[in-house]
């Protein structure tokens, strides 16, 4: 809290204030904070991260009181947990909106946070001083996909109950603990009520920890600061700008367009991002084709390109035990960044290797949920509006070159490559550019090579390109 | 990055997720050509007048193996019946709806029927999944969610409708169609059809009827189409002028925030 006295006049708020200080703490980080002035649009996904997290608890509260966890058939073979769901769509006064408004709203809180994400990635946020601030959003990140994936199985459609027997067997790969890890998740040995049920619990807890990472994710960037597209430190007050008025009206800005989209989705094409074969009851078989939803996508990719089993001296990991391990640490290789990274300089604007790779790495993940998308022995395609673009086919032989499974382990190995090779020996090798002495002054191009003519042109008033 | 990268980028992820989300799916199912219908499009409505077909053809060629488990009689008030003096839409439901004998248990304790009631659902003539199965070796799935449960929809919904080759050689018990080349369900039209009319006069060729169910089914699973595409016109006009008040609202302060900047160095705590 910046200041020990209450700033308010008003006698009411004062009063408040004077016994429970958190009006000032509020008014304080709002006012008081100095952030960069030149924060870009990629700076407006926080905040619409935190407004998508309070849509889909609203939305899912409302949803909760009328959805029931029971995987009891009735006479059509239609079950009381997918009946219900269709009672919100179909009974409930505004339910479908309701629900809509919530499936919609967990695409589009991926499509948020995984900006938010990339952002820091090319502008180096993760950096000192920021590792926690980092650590806690992989958290938040982990903690999305438990609850996406929790709320599916709830619908107990045709994917949801895919969703749920593939999932769990997952942890079957841990040696000694798997069946009793198994046995916990499921409730029993079986896919059914006793998952179900606590699939709700847990669905319905989990968002409100989420709520509490990120409310930790906030309270440390208060502490550290925000970073900023130079990645240069703050170094006078010239550089910064206090959040209200200036951020809270871009961030209004960036929520209404974010806005649009999003409920124009829910309006027209609610059900474009997800399964259509689970708008049906499950009837306890898998589907020919399993498919995660659209945002899990790459890692099912890294899950399941592994079909061939390791043996190391006799000791023998099977594929289904290296793809859970690949998966686990497809993210776990998330929280080490900070440190794996190993250049002073954190902005990829001044690094232009570092850019090509990045490029790259968001190249890999679409190209990864596509894999994880497809059936991985068959040939490999790139969708298009205008039809496929065949990247594998079919020899005479039968072999199948450039299968979704091969193109699968290419970009994998590019995945963990850009964190544990590129990361570390770009850090040492690679020749940036001259940064700028500030946010506010940029270098002077006169006494710089071209390259850092060219970077003290593209950070020239960086107010003004903010804009 | 400018305003301008970011909405490219968005747009591009937008379209890039709408080609992915259904790729390989549609790889098994063989040609579903779109088909033009009322209902999409940004102002997509139902034709009431062909939902009305479209449930006669329900009734006649559908029900005695489908179910609609989730649609209730009280829905069908709002398909914009031709009114008799002092009728309402509730009370052509309601004889609809007492045509249809609903099984429950009586008061001694045995299985029976009853006349349907607003409240009730579609029933079921095959009685139940494992009956359903038995007849047919594979149970006729409830149709309710059918147009939404399908990749292409409703064009999915008028390809295997209109998908029929009785002149395929198939193995017993199985049938042929372009859409699903080995299907339990029947060719669900007779072969002479000459003497079946439409109440309405509409001439009731293979087409027009598959047309006309199939924009049933899918008023079926998505009843609110029209309130959501009408409350889609006013959230995103009301959004669209929310957007642009903000943007000049942004200007405004950025231009008083950096003059600021420029006459004192540094940001003011203001009240
Ligand atoms: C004689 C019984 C029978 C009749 C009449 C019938 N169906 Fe079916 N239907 C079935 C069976 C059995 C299946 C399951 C087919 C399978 O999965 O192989 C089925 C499946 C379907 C499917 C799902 C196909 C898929 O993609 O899995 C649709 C849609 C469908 N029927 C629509 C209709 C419509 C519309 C009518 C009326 C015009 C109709 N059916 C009449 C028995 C019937
Ligand atoms: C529930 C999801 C999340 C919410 C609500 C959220 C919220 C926020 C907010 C409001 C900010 C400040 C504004 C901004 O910089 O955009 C912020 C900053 C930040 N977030 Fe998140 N965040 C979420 C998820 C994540 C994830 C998944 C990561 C990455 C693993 C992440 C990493 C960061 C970093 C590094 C910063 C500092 C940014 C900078 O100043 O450069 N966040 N977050």
């Amino acid at each position: 809290m910046a200041g020990s006295r209450s700033p308010f006049t008003n006698p009411l708020l004062k009063g408040f204030d004077e016994r429970l200080p958190i009006l000032r703490a509020v008014h304080y980080s709002m006012t008081q904070h100095a952030y960069p002035k030149n924060l870009n649009y990629w700076w407006n996904f926080g905040s619409i991260s935190g407004i998508m997290l309070l849509v889909m608890i609203v939305t899912g509260l409302f949803l909760a009181m009328h959805y029931k966890p029971s995987v009891q058939e009735d006479t059509y073979g239609i079950n009381q947990a997918f009946r219900s769901v269709e009672h919100i769509m179909r009974d409930v006064k505004g339910g479908m909106f309701l629900r809509y408004i919530h499936s919609v709203g967990a695409s589009f809180f991926f499509i948020a946070v995984i900006f938010h994400m990339f952002r820091s990635l090319y502008y180096g946020s993760y950096k000192a001083p920021r590792e926690l601030l980092w650590i806690l959003g992989c958290i938040i990140l982990i903690l999305m996909m438990a609850i996406a994936f929790l709320g599916y199985s709830l619908v107990w459609g045709v994917m949801s109950f895919a969703a749920a027997e593939v999932i769990t067997q997952v942890f079957t790969a841990i040696p000694v603990l798997g069946d009793d890890i198994l046995m916990l998740l499921r409730g029993g040995e079986d896919v059914d009520d006793a998952l179900l049920n606590r699939f709700f619990a847990l669905h319905f807890l989990l968002p409100f920890i989420l709520a509490g990472v990120v409310i930790l994710h906030i309270l440390t960037l208060q502490t550290v600061g925000s970073n900023n597209p130079l990645g240069v430190d703050i170094k006078s007050k010239k550089d910064t700008v206090s959040f209200h008025p200036y951020y809270t009206f871009k961030d209004i800005f960036g929520l209404s367009v974010f806005f649009t989209i999003y409920l124009a989705v829910v309006a027209w094409a609610p059900e474009r991002l997800a399964e259509a074969i689970n708008n049906q009851p499950t009837d306890y078989n898998l589907p020919s084709h399993i498919v995660p939803e659209w945002y899990l996508l790459p890692f099912y990719a890294i899950l399941k390109v592994f079909t061939w089993d390791l043996n190391i001296f006799g000791l023998v990991i099977t594929g289904k035990q290296l793809g859970a391990l690949a998966m686990g640490g497809s993210l776990g290789v998330l929280f080490l960044l900070p440190w794996l990274d190993t250049s002073p300089v954190r902005s990829a604007r001044f690094r232009p290797l570092y850019r090509l790779a990045f490029w790259g790495f968001v190249l890999t993940c679409v190209i990864l949920a596509l894999v994880g998308a497809q059936t991985s022995g068959e040939a490999f395609f790139i969708p298009t509006p205008f039809g496929r673009i065949p990247l594998g086919f079919e020899a005479e032989n039968g072999f199948v070159w450039g299968s979704t499974q091969q193109w699968g382990v290419l970009f994998m190995l590019y995945y963990f490559g850009f964190f544990i090779v590129l990361m570390p020996v770009l850090g040492l090798f690679e020749r940036t550019r001259t940064l700028p002495a500030s946010i506010s002054e940029p270098v002077l191009p006169s006494s710089q090579g071209a390259g850092a003519v060219a970077a003290a042109v593209a950070v020239a008033k960086p107010m003004a390109k903010a804009d | 990055m400018r305003f301008g990268t970011l909405i490219k980028t968005l747009s591009a992820a937008a379209a890039f997720m709408a080609v992915a989300a259904a790729p390989a799916q549609a790889e098994e199912a063989g040609p579903v050509d779109s088909q033009s219908w009322t209902f999409t499009g940004p102002l997509g409505h139902y034709d009431e007048r062909q939902l009305q077909r479209g449930l006669y053809i329900y009734q006649t060629r559908c029900q005695a193996c489908h179910s609609l488990g989730l649609v209730r009689f009280s829905s069908l008030a709002d398909l914009g019946w031709e009114l008799l003096e002092g009728q309402t839409g509730e009370d052509v439901a309601k004889a609809i709806a007492s045509n249809y004998e609903i099984p429950y248990i009586n008061d001694d304790g045995e299985n029976d029927t009853r006349p349907g009631v607003l409240n009730d659902t579609f029933p079921w003539a095959l009685g139940n999944p494992k009956r359903a199965t038995a007849t047919y070796g594979k149970a006729p799935p409830d149709l309710s969610t059918m147009a939404r449960s399908r990749i292409g929809g409703a064009d999915y919904i008028y390809a295997l409708l209109t998908g029929y080759d009785d002149a395929h050689e198939q193995p017993e018990g199985a049938y042929y169609n372009k859409v699903m080349p080995v299907i339990a369900m029947p060719n669900p039209w007779p072969a002479d059809m000459s003497d079946f009319e439409y109440p309405d006069g509409t001439v009731p060729t293979l087409e027009q009827q598959s047309r006309d169910v199939t924009a049933f089914l899918n008023w079926a699973a998505d009843p609110y189409l029209e309130a959501r595409h009408k409350w889609g016109i006013v959230v995103v006009l009301y959004m669209l002028a929310l957007t642009i008040i903000s943007f000049f609202a942004y200007r405004i302060v950025a231009a008083q925030v950096h003059s600021r900047l420029e006459a004192e160095g540094g940001p003011e705590p203001d009240h």
